[in-house]
């Protein structure tokens, strides 16, 4: 019998030392982005047992600190240009600062001073501030910004801010004034051109040697930014490890080290309970009640400023009658589908193409609202009474499955037989934002913060979504909205299009829905800036004892 | 032996060309644009030049035999492309994770065999009694359950209702040490070696039967050895090297094995980079990690049966 | 077994019987050779670890049959109960969308049993066939089927699987020749191997003397005498494939809406885990309970029809 314990603890050990084997193998890839840092010291077998004790000291210190926010996957660059996900877009964010940012109610300046648009919105001039510097001490200038716009403009980098660099399909003109100063000369007018630009997260020229084909770059794991943080450690597919920047222009971050550790969805919501992370995102109503009632979590909802939305194809031949597309909008009932789908605060009803995060967003657009009798009135007239019909959604998209399954029901009342198809994320958007005619409905959202002519407009002027009818009357309010700059004329044209757009049934508008996270209650500062994907300004973040 | 290894190595790469043919067309069939990420809304759309230069970058011209001969020149040569997410090279980014997945199979086939071997052991020993039947039911539980469930349901009970191990990942941020990597590793090595005990346990269990009905067990028997020593002396003796033999052909699984426990416990391995390249339409990705589960698969077989052959000299390997 | 087959040889060489005879009458002649079918009952009468398997399979497949019996719609949701605790009204409460948890595992479990029970048959099939003619043949045909066979079992199938997916129609029937696809060469294997010792045997030699053509010695000779073989086979055929499935499901690429089956309820079941644990409990209890029976009395068949295992 001892024998056998001997044998057990020989195997154990060769266990440990196997997987120790596969640390070290992999921890060397590892990227400090400032040279003073140290990483922690290797671990030898023999020591385990101090570091593990030390690793329970460093554990039960961790709340105060350090933030720890879980991220479902990783990025794979630390370049905010080449990221596509939020789950980069939040990894990045205290990394990289923005020149302003601009919502419905205030703009926001980090790395510019201010910025200025002419009368007939086609010359932007933007000014940094003076005396920023880089991670690594440059001098952050207007050659940075112009070397960014290179690089937006290479499409062989797979960017996805075009807009930045081009209106339509015409490009932007963009120069150096001084060495804070740039420039933007458009090729016609766009109203929204400022908000667009104010998002730009400018990288360092130096860092890359002023060559704009910056995707295969070995910069792009350097992580020299401009942010309240800079990069520490970085290990793909593990975490992220960043600490506050001393030098930072508005002032150094109270919390001194942020981390995002990347952990699948199935293990984040444990990880929160048990303290590991300090962070994690609602998708559900339960959790939000749960985590509201217990008084050592705090939860923020804010609107996300995105509208989901189901959209008829106008490619099929099911809405040759418009009939069928009425009576399809008069059967559904969108209260019954957010508080079923979503669930308590998680969303709120739809009632406009644009969000409640839009400019010019009318909380008194009447939406179509529920009504059965003419419904099956309008679906027996159309035909369409008795037809099976067909609707994709994204699959990877939170709340889609549901909300198809309650239109599902719904359409049962007229005798509509819902056909209902997942279709995974990337194949989805080949689908819907194509011309394909085998199909009646798809569920989709669109991100909808701050001016509408950016995102919404290309919603419905052809950039995007080409299967959605929109009427002329509609498409010329858009063209008027983005040639005029008068605040009030552009709110009256928007407000009538608004309304216009519901006539039109391009889309069936679902659901505002909110952006909900439960941090610990001793974060505070997280709901100071209502945006997403979080934090905007990580300085406004602290932790209370 | 020489021919053996001879024909078996011819067969291999007839296998391995089969395995890149098959793979290769499924995955250059599949619709969906492998471009697709550089067409996304928000970007410009690309030229037509601009489009060709980057298809010639990453090997997508010409027909999908073009296109094969491409890939299998270069694959040749060592080089297995770059990944169409990230444009970095898929060799590099293949190699950085295989440390993960391989300590964690191997932990995982340490932890099987110390359960396997005596459980096996006594199986085998107390044949159809209750200890067998105890024994068989758990191996039957071991190779029926789901693994992906297995793993949440141990997450829930370790990691949040007694809250003494992780949840996931490989390590705890900023702590290196030994203790905290097994911490992480010891519910995804359990997982894994559920299912890889249950068949250990099986083999060593029918090996045994067959040991014990040998003629040196009678006459240890006979000579009065207790049945603890004929077992731990002479049975185990026996049934060692095939046990390793298995163990060899059940290290080449170790990626085929890793998709779903990695998945689950956030384990940054080729399981996890797997699943991100099925997601993002990798395609140079899905070959190089097809590709090198399909040569570990089939080196583990190859070196089982050349171990076996050592071990049983009755075993002739020239023929098939 | 092998050694009751050639005893029959011998008497099936016997001059007289020598013409025309038929397995069936052989089996006549020879008192203590029993058929598959009766060999089954024996093993299932001595092994009660197999026969109480048997009847949780049959009380599983018989309550999915009669799921529709249940007074629930799967589909039909009820927001205002949702996530309901079990109750007289609910046996084992209600899901995230307010249906019928007890319901809704009876139709998953149609659907993964037809899953599991489909693939298995086309995979015996196709396994059957290219396995007879692949020890049948030998030689050229042979060394070419077996090299396909190793290039299916040494590939990810997972990964190549969720591949394929994006090409073909995600509906069952692609999700039953996909799982089948990956899960033929197990069994050519095994019917390959016992092909080659069968048609060594006396009596297919002598059919072959007598000029009987090659796919009538396969049909008549050789399959009727792997009977057992298949059928030990086709039940871990199953077990496999129902596993199989319900991790593809979870993983979100098994079987799609509106249908589910079990593993895609657990994929839903996921988020769920923390506020209605029976959720993800109900659906991964059936999936083990129904893969161990299959898979123990896989195995007691096969120690039973296999006389060096005991």
């Amino acid at each position: 019998m001892r024998k056998a314990k001997i044998g057990l603890s020989l195997c154990l050990f060769a266990a440990a030392s196997m997987l120790a084997a596969c640390s070290s193998g992999t921890s060397q890839e590892t990227t400090a982005a400032s040279a003073q840092t140290e990483t922690t010291a290797t671990a030898d077998a023999s020591e385990a047992g101090t570091e593990a004790d030390a690793a329970k000291e460093s554990t039960a210190s961790e709340s105060h600190g350090e933030l720890i926010i879980p991220v479902t996957s990783c990025v794979k660059k630390l370049n905010p240009l080449l990221e596509g996900y939020k789950e980069g877009w939040i990894m990045l964010g205290g990394i990289f600062d923005e020149l302003y940012a601009m919502d419905v109610n205030e703009t926001r300046y980090y790395l510019a001073e201010s910025y200025e648009m002419s009368d007939d919105n086609t010359e932007l001039t933007v000014k940094l501030k003076d005396g920023l510097t880089w991670h690594d001490g440059e001098a952050i200038t207007a050659d940075d910004i112009i070397f960014t716009l290179d690089c937006c403009a290479d499409t062989n980098n797979g960017i996805g801010e075009a807009n930045l660099v081009y209106v339509g399909e015409d490009p932007i003109n963009y120069e150096k004034v001084d060495d804070l100063t740039v420039k933007m000369t458009l090729p016609s007018p766009s109203a929204s051109y400022p908000e667009i630009f104010g998002r730009l997260k400018v990288i360092p020229e130096h860092v890359y040697g002023g060559d704009p084909a910056i995707v295969e770059s070995e910069a792009n794991l350097t992580g020299i930014g401009s942010g309240p943080y800079k990069v520490v450690d970085f290990v793909e597919d593990q975490y992220l490890t960043c600490e506050a920047n001393e030098n930072y222009y508005m002032g150094a971050p109270a919390i001194s080290k942020v981390t995002y550790r990347v952990m699948s969805a199935d293990t984040q919501e444990v990880a929160f309970m048990n303290g590991e992370v300090n962070f994690i995102e609602l998708a559900n109503a339960p959790a939000v009640a749960k985590y509201s009632s217990d008084p050592n979590y705090t939860v923020v909802q804010y609107p996300e400023g995105r509208v989901n939305y189901m959209a008829f194809n106008k490619f099929s031949p099911t809405w040759a009658d418009p009939k069928a597309k009425e009576a399809v909008s008069l059967a559904l009932n969108r209260d019954e589908i957010v508080q079923g789908a979503y669930g308590d605060g998680m969303a709120v009803p739809a009632n406009s193409i644009f969000s409640n995060m839009t400019l010019y967003y009318d909380a008194d657009c009447v939406p179509m609202e529920q009504d059965l009798e003419r419904a099956k009135q309008l679906a027996e007239e159309s035909g369409l009474s008795g037809k099976t019909i067909k609707l994709y959604y994204n699959a990877d998209r939170v709340f889609m499955k549901e909300t198809a399954l309650i239109i599902q029901q719904q359409l049962k009342e007229i005798n509509v037989n819902l056909d209902v198809q997942p279709v995974e994320n990337s194949g989805f958007f080949e689908i819907v934002f194509a011309d394909g005619d085998d199909y009646e409905l798809y569920l989709n959202g669109y991100g909808a913060v701050g001016d509408p002519d950016n995102i919404v407009a290309g919603m419905y002027d052809g950039t995007w979504g080409i299967n959605l009818e929109v009427s002329d009357a509609v498409a010329q309010l858009w063209a008027d909205g983005r040639a005029t700059s008068d605040e009030t004329e552009r709110a009256a044209i928007y407000k009538e299009l608004q309304q216009k757009a519901v006539e039109d049934m391009s889309v069936y508008t679902i659901a505002y829905p909110n952006y909900v996270f439960a941090t610990t209650a001793n974060l505070k500062g997280t709901d100071t800036i209502k945006t997403t994907p979080i934090f905007e300004d990580y300085t406004k973040l602290y932790f209370e004892d | 032996m020489k021919s053996f290894v001879f024909k078996r190595t011819v067969q291999m790469i007839f296998v391995l060309f089969l395995v890149s043919v098959f793979s290769f067309g499924i995955i250059h069939f599949s619709p969906g644009d492998p471009l697709a990420m550089y067409k996304q809304p928000g970007m410009h759309k690309m030229t037509v030049e601009q489009e060709e230069a980057l298809k010639e970058e990453l090997g997508l011209n010409g027909t999908v035999t073009d296109q094969y001969i491409g890939w299998a020149k270069k694959t040749l040569n060592g080089d297995l492309g770059t990944s169409i997410s990230n444009r970095l090279p898929v060799k590099d980014q293949i190699f950085e994770r295989i440390p993960a997945t391989a300590g964690l199979m191997a932990a995982s086939l340490v932890i099987s065999i110390v359960c396997a071997v005596p459980l096996g052991l006594i199986a085998g020993m107390y044949n159809n009694k209750w200890q067998d039947n105890l024994i068989s039911t758990f191996t039957y539980f071991g190779i029926s359950i789901p693994a992906f469930w297995f793993g949440i349901v141990l997450i829930i009970l370790f990691s949040l209702k007694l809250n003494i191990l992780p949840s996931g990942g490989m390590r705890t941020i900023g702590v290196d040490s030994t203790w905290d990597l097994i911490k992480h590793g010891i519910l995804p090595a359990l997982v894994l070696s559920v299912n890889n005990t249950a068949v250990f346990v099986r083999y060593i269990r029918a090996n045994t039967i067959t040991q014990m009905k040998e003629e040196y067990v009678m006459t240890a028997k006979s000579k009065g050895a207790s049945g603890t020593g004929i077992l731990f002396y002479h049975v185990l003796k026996n049934c060692m090297l095939p046990v390793i033999t298995l163990v060899g052909s059940r290290f080449g699984m170790f990626i085929t094995g890793s998709f779903v426990v990695e998945s689950v416990f956030s384990w940054p391995g080729i399981g996890q980079l797997g699943m991100s390249a099925v997601n993002n339409r990798d395609y140079p990705m899905i070959m190089g990690i097809t590709m090198l589960s399909c040569i570990a698969l089939l080196l583990g077989n190859f070196l089982a049966d050349i171990l076996y052959g050592f071990a049983d000299p009755r075993i002739k390997q020239g023929k098939e | 077994m092998a050694r009751l087959i050639s005893e029959i040889n011998k008497a099936a060489l016997n001059r007289e019987l020598f013409r025309r005879i038929t397995r069936e009458k052989v089996n006549q002649d020879i008192g203590p050779e029993r058929t598959t079918w009766q060999n089954l009952k024996a093993v299932f009468l001595s092994n009660k670890a197999a026969l109480c398997c048997l009847i949780i399979l049959v009380i599983i497949i018989i309550a999915s049959l009669c799921a529709p019996l249940s007074p629930y719609d799967p589909d039909e949701m009820d927001l205002v109960n949702k996530m309901a605790a079990p109750s007289a009204e609910h046996i084992l409460g209600t899901d995230e969308m307010g249906r019928d948890e007890l319901t809704r595992v009876l139709y998953g479990g149609r659907v993964s049993l037809l899953v599991g029970v489909l693939s298995m048959l086309v995979s015996v099939i196709v396994g059957v066939f290219l396995g007879t003619v692949s020890g049948y043949c030998g030689g050229k045909t042979d060394v070419i089927l077996m090299r396909i066979v190793d290039m299916f079992q040494s590939v990810p199938s997972l990964l190549l699987i969720i591949v394929i997916y994006s090409i073909v129609p995600p509906t069952m029937t692609t999700l039953v020749f996909m799982l089948a696809m990956f899960s033929w060469p197990s069994v050519a294997r095994i019917v390959r191997a016992q092909t080659l010792t069968v048609k060594e045997r006396d009596y297919v030699l002598a059919a072959k003397t007598l000029g009987v053509s090659h796919h009538i010695i396969i049909i008549k000779h050789i399959i009727p005498n792997m009977t057992s073989q298949i059928i030990v086979a086709a039940s871990l055929a199953i077990a496999n494939a129902i596993l199989d499935e319900s991790t593809l499901s979870f993983l979100g690429y098994g079987v799609q809406l509106p249908k589910s089956s079990w593993g895609s309820m657990l994929q839903g079941a996921q988020q769920w885990m923390l506020y209605d644990p029976l959720l993800a409990l109900v659906p991964g209890i059936f999936i083990l309970l129904t893969v161990l029976c299959f898979n123990i009395i896989g195995d007691a068949l096969q120690q039973a029809l296999d006389p060096k295992l005991n």
